[in-house]
């Protein structure tokens, strides 16, 4: 019978060349992990390079001072520079010097020093604020849309009395019942702009619960919370990511409002708001390089959250739906 | 004889894109002509420039595209000279079109009223009363029920076959001498297409208006229309009557196009022709049917076949014109 | 035979009552959300008294409140206040909350009025302009336009403007209210972020329906180029920028305060701020109150507009 022997002909070099694979898969594993440590880092970079030049540039430049800025403040920002009076006009002026080239506020501090320390204030306030409010609308927006019923509309009508309530008077509210602390600033930001995100992901989550994939782990016994994590969030998750994207110059705008209306950083602190309300004043007097430095700083962040949000949005949303 | 209201001679327009690198023939040399009362077919797949040589017609082409060379006459003058301002008055008036989806061709916020009289109100100066009364027979003539209520409705209050029949009134609002439809009964359904089709049947023999139909349906171009032109990969592959053109067809992928065509009652497989149309960025040297071509030899390949007059006035782009012929007769 | 409008009308009846009960329903829950947080937030007493106040005076400021009530005595009082629009007599100012309100609200309204004219009289044309030229240098304008706009803070762009037209040039007043010249400053600081806003709304949905097959149909009619923007695309822009109005018009009152602030603009904004910082609790509590109730009938008259306007629209939401 030739069966046998053609089998064990076949069988021969089979042994053969597992034995070689394992070798080969042994040092090919060692050659992979190499190539994948490799492809990881040109996936990166890939990344880099994709990134919008100007937007990351402004927030690459903005963070490293948030986290630097000991080492680049030439100044204390809260105390006077000594020996310096006030109002020491820019480098530019008259009278000004390179020392403090965006020259002294009105207790004598270093503005350049100030803006530094102040970008601290906004990145944290931005990121977190988002965050938190990110948070909040995700818990509420997938809770209403999930679950239904008279929770989503309860859900739904807090987020309408919310929005009747103008943003700006319920964080001032806020402040003022909770006190002023950069903490407290971030909690009432997160507690007014969490409604954005609810309405949209309660939308995105009312059409994910009728999809197949969330009806098969229905049927197949998966319990609420586990939808709810493996299936829901997941793919409601690039949503939210372009919402936070597009909400952190809002945050910043607000903290700044709020800064600048004396109702939000507390006063020694640094903020670009307060500055901006304490060069308010001088104004009139033709001082205006002090007012032009925390609004120049202000519009360039935005102007970058901004970009940024747009490109991400570009790249996570292709429907260019109206968030 | 008939009056000749639209003679179109060697038509060609291109899509020019990345800069003129690269340039897309999409109607290349197209003849035909078209008369009082008479029905032309223009029948080729998709992606053979259909639709581009109706917008030609019209000028209206997306930003990209240019006719580069020909004429289009219309009543005794070549529109192509006409500057985009005088086409304003020429388009709706003289010549008026039917698109493919009657779902997206009507405005969804104008009321239907406006939507049919304006092109009445604009080139044929009706106003107030008589502009209402010119709507509600237009609406009556293409069988829309209680023509007054509907005509202050939206577009969105009525069916897909409904809106069509709409998108025909507007098209005769201008009293036009000259209809395209660009394949107006793809997207309806297959009864409300035959009815479709007889409206428009009667609706040209009551107004005499030319008829120009861009389909890739045969059924539907035997039914219609009096002449057909056949187009492949941008240009006229074989032209002719109707009743020729599927008596004897001379072009191999005419007789294809009509092999493809169901038969009730027949069991037989339906025939399917292999391969994709060319690139038409990048046609290949010869005819560029010939790698789907059943009988193509290598002279095929490297020569491309000019359109000749086989018959009075009949015309095929082929180089086996009697090969193809003979075998015909043998079968 | 008209069936059918019969049925609209009673489509649209069932949807304005569902809107109806729906503003009902907010607003008890903003009243509720406002009452909550005064109430969860700590004493107010301690809150609204100088530090260093005596006990004696915070037990008067409790006394005055009613808040030794037992809670619901103190909600139903509240609700009473709401629904009477009676938030009781302002601390600081000594006049009824409510005639401090409405002698401020026609300024706001005003500046308000003029902000949106100014970003809609800019957005529209300039959304318009930059979709039918899309990629040419004036569409590049107004895309710029429009990125300013959004990353340029209000306060920022009243702070700049002051500065250049009062300070330098002194072509306009500095702040307060008077003249037409008060109004060009808080207005354009106020308008400038929603008239980004409104070119970029007017822009995407114009370029979305230049290119949709109705408004070839309209060209093929042999509509003149004027003609088909201005009523066959436009038409359809209206509807969505109708609801963006109204969500910016409500966006705007907010942002109105610092604007207020900056210009010394005698409206609600000033006033509100004015109250925080004078502990006066019940001008607080009523000028929060009562601007969402303007917001939610605001709303309200938005969404009965909306289902007017749009023949589309579903009115089963």
């Amino acid at each position: 019978m030739n069966v046998p022997d053609s089998n064990n002909s076949t069988k021969m070099p089979r042994k053969a060349s597992r034995k070689g694979a394992l070798e080969e898969a042994s040092s090919g594993e060692i050659r992979n992990a190499n190539k994948d440590s490799r492809s990881k880092v040109r996936a990166f970079l890939d990344f880099v390079k994709q990134l919008p030049v100007g937007s990351t540039l402004i927030l690459g430049i903005l963070v490293f001072f948030a986290i630097c800025a000991p080492l680049l403040a030439p100044h204390d920002p809260i105390r006077p520079v000594e020996g310096i009076y006030t109002y020491t006009p820019a480098a530019w002026k008259d009278g000004g010097s390179w020392a403090q080239w965006l020259g002294t506020d009105f207790l004598g501090r270093d503005v350049w020093s100030r803006i530094i320390y102040g970008a601290r204030v906004s990145v944290i306030v931005g990121l977190t604020g988002t965050a938190a409010a990110g948070a909040i609308g995700m818990v509420m927006g997938v809770v209403a849309g999930y679950f239904g019923g008279w929770v989503d509309a309860f859900i739904m009508r807090v987020v309408d009395a919310w929005l009747a309530i103008p943003t700006l008077v319920l964080a001032i509210l806020l402040s003022m019942t909770l006190g002023a602390s950069m903490w407290n600033i971030v909690l009432i930001l997160g507690v007014v702009y969490w409604t954005r995100y609810a309405r949209i992901l309660r939308g995105e989550v009312l059409t994910l619960r009728e999809r197949d994939f969330v009806k098969l782990a229905e049927v197949a016994g998966a319990g609420r919370i586990r939808i709810i994590t493996r299936h829901i969030i997941p793919n409601v998750f690039n949503t939210w990511m372009v919402l936070a994207s597009l909400t952190v110059g809002v945050v910043i705008v607000a903290e700044a409002s709020l800064s600048f209306l004396g109702v939000g950083v507390p006063a020694p602190q640094p903020a670009w708001g307060s500055m901006l309300n304490d060069a308010r004043a001088q104004l009139l007097t033709g001082r205006w390089w002090l007012m032009a430095a925390p609004a120049v700083a202000i519009g360039l962040t935005v102007l970058g959250a901004n970009l940024f949000g747009d490109w991400l949005r570009v790249k996570l949303d292709p429907q260019q739906r109206n968030l | 004889m008939t009056r000749e209201i639209l003679k179109v001679k060697d038509l060609a327009t291109h899509y020019t894109g990345f800069g003129g690198s690269r340039v897309v023939k999409a109607v290349d040399e197209v003849s035909f002509s078209l008369e009082e009362g008479q029905t032309i077919g223009i029948v080729g797949e998709s992606g053979c420039g259909k639709t581009t040589l109706c917008l030609s017609l019209v000028r209206l082409l997306a930003p990209g595209a240019q006719i580069v060379g020909g004429s289009i006459e219309l009543n005794g003058r070549d529109i192509l000279k006409l500057s985009q301002k005088e086409m304003v008055e020429v388009r709706g008036k003289e010549i008026a079109m039917i698109l493919q989806d009657p779902m997206t061709s009507l405005n969804p916020v104008i009321n239907i009223e406006t939507q049919v009289g304006e092109a009445a109100f604009k080139h044929r100066g009706l106003r107030s009363s008589t502009l209402r009364e010119r709507v509600r027979q237009l609406l009556e003539a293409v069988r829309i029920p209680s023509p007054d209520v509907r005509m202050q409705e939206f577009p969105h209050q009525m069916s897909g076959g409904m809106r069509q029949r709409i998108a025909g009134a507007v098209a005769l609002s201008g009293e036009p001498g000259i209809i395209i439809a660009d394949e107006p009964t793809t997207s309806l359904d297959v009864t409300i297409q035959a009815q479709y089709l007889d409206l428009l049947r009667r609706l040209q023999k009551d107004t005499g208006v030319g008829l120009i139909f861009v389909t890739h349906d045969l059924g539907i171009v035997a039914k219609m229309c009096d002449d057909v032109i056949v187009m492949y990969a941008g240009k006229t592959v074989e032209k002719g009557s109707v009743r020729e053109i599927f008596n004897n067809p001379n072009h191999p992928y005419t007789s294809a196009l009509i092999r493809s065509v169901p038969k009730l009652g027949s069991k037989d497989p339906l025939y399917r022709i292999e391969g994709q149309p060319p690139d038409l960025s990048n046609l290949p040297q010869g005819c560029s049917f010939a790698s789907r071509c059943a009988i193509a030899d290598d002279h095929c390949f490297e020569h491309e076949p000019p359109l000749i007059e086989v018959g009075p006035r009949r015309l095929a782009a082929c180089w086996k014109i009697e090969e193809n012929a003979a075998s015909k007769e043998q079968a | 035979m008209f069936g059918i409008y019969i049925q609209r009308r009673k489509v649209i009846r069932a949807y304005f009552l569902r809107r109806l009960v729906y503003s009902a329903i907010t607003l008890f829950v903003l009243a509720t959300t406002i009452f909550g947080l005064v109430r969860l937030t700590g004493d107010p007493a301690i809150l609204l008294t100088p530090e260093g106040a005596t006990e004696l005076e915070r037990v008067q400021i409790r006394e005055d409140l009613g808040l030794n009530d037992a809670l619901p005595v103190q909600f139903a009082r509240f609700i009473r206040e709401v629904v009477t629009l009676d938030f009781g007599t302002s601390f600081h100012l000594g006049q009824s909350v409510t005639s401090v309100y409405f002698d401020r609200l026609p300024n706001s309204i005003l500046l308000v009025t003029v902000a949106m004219a100014f970003s809609l009289a800019l957005g529209i044309p300039a959304g318009i302009i930059s979709a039918v030229y899309n990629g040419r240098w004036m569409d590049f304008a107004a895309k710029g336009l429009a990125l300013t706009g959004m990353s340029i803070p209000g306060f920022v762009m009243a702070l700049t403007m002051m500065f250049f037209f009062s300070v330098k040039f002194s072509w306009l007043p500095t702040f307060g209210i008077g003249t037409w010249k008060h109004l060009v400053m808080p207005g354009i600081a106020l308008g400038w972020y929603f008239a980004a806003s409104t070119l970029r709304l007017v822009r995407s949905t114009m370029l979305d329906v230049l290119s949709s097959d109705y408004v070839k149909l309209a060209r093929l009619k042999g509509m003149t180029e004027q003609r088909v923007i201005m009523r066959h695309a436009f038409a359809n822009v209206l509807i969505p920028l109708i609801s963006l109005t109204g969500v910016n018009f409500v966006v705007m009152i907010n942002a109105a305060t610092i604007v207020e602030v900056i210009f010394v603009w005698p409206g609600l904004g000033s006033l509100l701020l004015e109250a925080v910082g004078e502990r006066d609790f019940p001008l607080v509590q009523g000028i929060v109150v009562m601007s969402g109730t303007l917001i939610i009938i605001t709303n309200f008259l938005i969404d009965l507009f909306y289902a007017w306007v749009d023949p589309r629209i579903r009115l089963t939401r």
